[in-house]
């Protein structure tokens, strides 16, 4: 269809809606109408990928609106976008395809308070627009790509994306199939990619999105970890179970941290904080995995993964626990990582509910001799599920979905789910 | 009323002055944005939440203000999921049953795109906007606007071409 159709088509549709728009409503008296509250509701968000560039992992969790006991938020309150925020800010360039934008624009508020106590600066280095986007532009997510730059002096940086879910290989799905936008950061040195529903994380929320890379004993390095911040948010910490701790101020939303040595060390816990130094979110890692732990129950031919790799971090709220997971390992054979599958979500409005996480991106091929302890590899589950290879298809995975009750009706789960406590323990 | 300040002089209109002068074309706009069976609950909450807030009196350009408000008011409502498809469909057939010429597949991947969208597409297609004033209009960057027009056609292209 041509453009000019297309034109006519739209100013049809336009016409239509103006003709057929209803009568203006008549306001009430002087004082704004008072409704009853909407009944909460739970959606499964479902974020599907496979850029080709190896493990991708994404999470699926439901979602929830206003408590019935609270007011309905004010009109004026409703935040755009992150990624509109991010556009807004920042100097696109002028053809419709607007596929850079450079975000420097979008700084933190400025700290006003002395964040050096709280750990090792890492800064996140905003590039020079004019350097090539690292031959991102791909024109099937109809997006415009952010450079991000590089952190601590490690060509660690990435870019920012976005897909509003009908286009190109990121997909977002709510659980009655409306596609939904999600903003993704791609760490270009790994490649990993990881992926944020398009909503804004607040304290409300109870955790920032934070994500944690790859291990350290990977022939990729250094771990990364990226965090999806509140927009108030003036600088980001992370701190290590070592003592170790490391801030930055937040680009565009974004901080990026690259951590070396992670064997030893666990992430513990990340923290948004104000421009006054008041903690915003707090987000604690270990406290959950601690629970994973508590519950596990571990098998003789179960071996540990040196790292749990949940690359999208659920927003889970305070005394909120993950029981039950179930996880798959890497399909990429030298990475020693699990990726989560599904949980149960224990506390919290989400009480019951099962989170789940989509595979790995498909087509790696597990190394038997290297990974003996696989209880079923990542690149057979489709098989075992008969859901084929197309990373679009993997939607909404929750065992109902593929005629299961639960996991452990399917035969080879039951080692993954044991791993779980092993590979929560971070050595 | 008639304030005089320094540098200008600034007419004053009442909340329901401003309402009147605007809810037809607010109306029509968020029937744009949530389909015609919704548009009046969206206007009313989005109006009675500026008036609580007594920020449209004072504001520079109500209008805008309006217009922001019904959109993030459109905005909140499309959140909910459970109605989401139905009010889709409905919007869909709504349009195609007033004027047959447009194409039912075009209607439907409208309704599927975000208020935002459905903003930048209405005020350009039927209120002849351009991009900048679209922007102002809803105090978004020119950039989105450009962008939420680029991802619309690019939508119905693939829509029509399958």
């Amino acid at each position: 269809m041509t453009d000019q159709k297309i034109d006519e088509q739209l100013r049809r549709l336009s016409r239509a809606v103006a003709e057929t728009s209803p009568e203006p409503p008549e306001l009430a008296a002087d004082s704004p109408r008072t409704r009853a509250v909407r009944p909460v509701r739970a959606t499964s968000w479902s974020f599907a990928a496979a850029l080709g560039f190896g493990a991708v992992t994404l999470l699926a969790i439901a979602w929830w609106g206003p408590g019935s006991d609270e007011p309905e938020a004010p009109v004026g309150d409703a935040a755009d976008s992150r990624w509109d925020w991010i556009l807004e800010h920042s100097e696109a360039t002028d053809d419709e395809t607007l596929r850079i934008a450079e975000p420097s624009a979008t700084p933190a508020p400025a700290p006003a308070f002395d964040y050096a106590a709280l750990g090792t600066e890492q800064i996140l280095v905003i590039s020079d627009p004019a350097v090539p986007t690292l031959g991102v532009a791909d024109t099937t997510l109809l997006a415009p790509f952010v450079y991000v730059g590089t952190v601590a002096d490690t060509a660690a940086g990435g870019y920012l994306f976005h897909s509003d879910g009908g286009n190109g290989p990121i997909r977002s799905t709510l659980e009655d199939g409306t596609l939904v936008p999600v903003t993704c950061l791609t760490i270009s040195v790994k490649p990993v990619t990881h992926c944020y529903p398009d909503i804004e994380p607040t304290a409300n929320d109870g955790l920032i999105s934070a994500v944690s890379g790859v291990s350290s004993s990977a022939p990729q390095g250094d771990v990364t970890v990226s965090m999806w911040l509140p927009r108030e948010t003036a600088v980001a910490v992370l701190n290590l179970d070592d003592g170790r701790s490391f801030v930055q101020r937040p680009v565009a939303g974004v901080a990026i941290f690259v951590i070396s040595d992670l064997d030893s060390a666990a992430v513990e816990s990340a923290e948004a904080r104000s421009a006054s130094g008041e903690v915003i979110v707090h987000e604690g890692f270990l406290e959950q995995w601690a629970s994973l732990l508590a519950e596990a129950e571990l098998s003789e031919r179960c071996q540990a993964a040196d790292h749990v790799v949940a690359t999208y971090q659920p927003r889970l709220g305070d005394d909120v626990r993950l029981e039950n997971a179930w996880m798959v390992e890497s399909t990429d054979p030298s990475l020693e990582a699990w990726y989560f599958i599904s949980a149960t979500v224990v506390g919290g409005p989400l009480d019951g509910q099962i989170a789940t996480w989509e595979f790995p991106a498909f087509g790696g091929t597990v190394d038997p001799v290297n990974t003996p302890h696989l209880s079923i590899p990542a690149n057979e589950v489709a098989a075992a599920f008969d859901i084929g290879t197309d990373p679009v298809l993997l939607d909404n995975v929750h065992p109902e979905a593929y005629g299961f009750t639960s996991w452990s009706e399917v035969e080879g789960f039951e080692l993954s789910q044991r791993c779980v406590g092993l590979s929560a323990e971070v050595p | 009323m008639v304030r005089l300040s320094s540098d200008r002089i600034t007419v004053l209109h009442s909340d329901r002055d401003l309402y009147e002068m605007h809810s037809r074309e607010v109306t029509r706009f968020a029937a744009s944005l949530v389909g015609p069976s919704d548009a009046a609950d969206v206007v009313h909450d989005a109006m009675a939440a500026l008036i609580a807030s007594a920020a449209l009196a004072g504001a520079d350009n109500p209008r805008a203000l309006m217009y922001r408000a019904v959109l993030a008011r459109a905005k909140t409502v499309q959140r909910s999921a459970f109605r989401r498809r139905g009010r889709e469909r409905r919007y869909a057939e709504n349009v195609v049953s007033a004027d047959p010429e447009v194409i039912p597949e075009v209607a439907r991947a409208v309704a599927r795109l975000s208020p935002q969208q459905r903003a930048c597409i209405f005020l350009t297609y039927w209120e002849d906007l351009t991009p900048r004033q679209v922007g102002e209009q809803l105090s978004i960057a020119e950039g989105t606007v450009k962008l939420h027009l680029a991802r619309a056609r690019q939508n119905l292209r693939e829509v029509l071409d399958d």
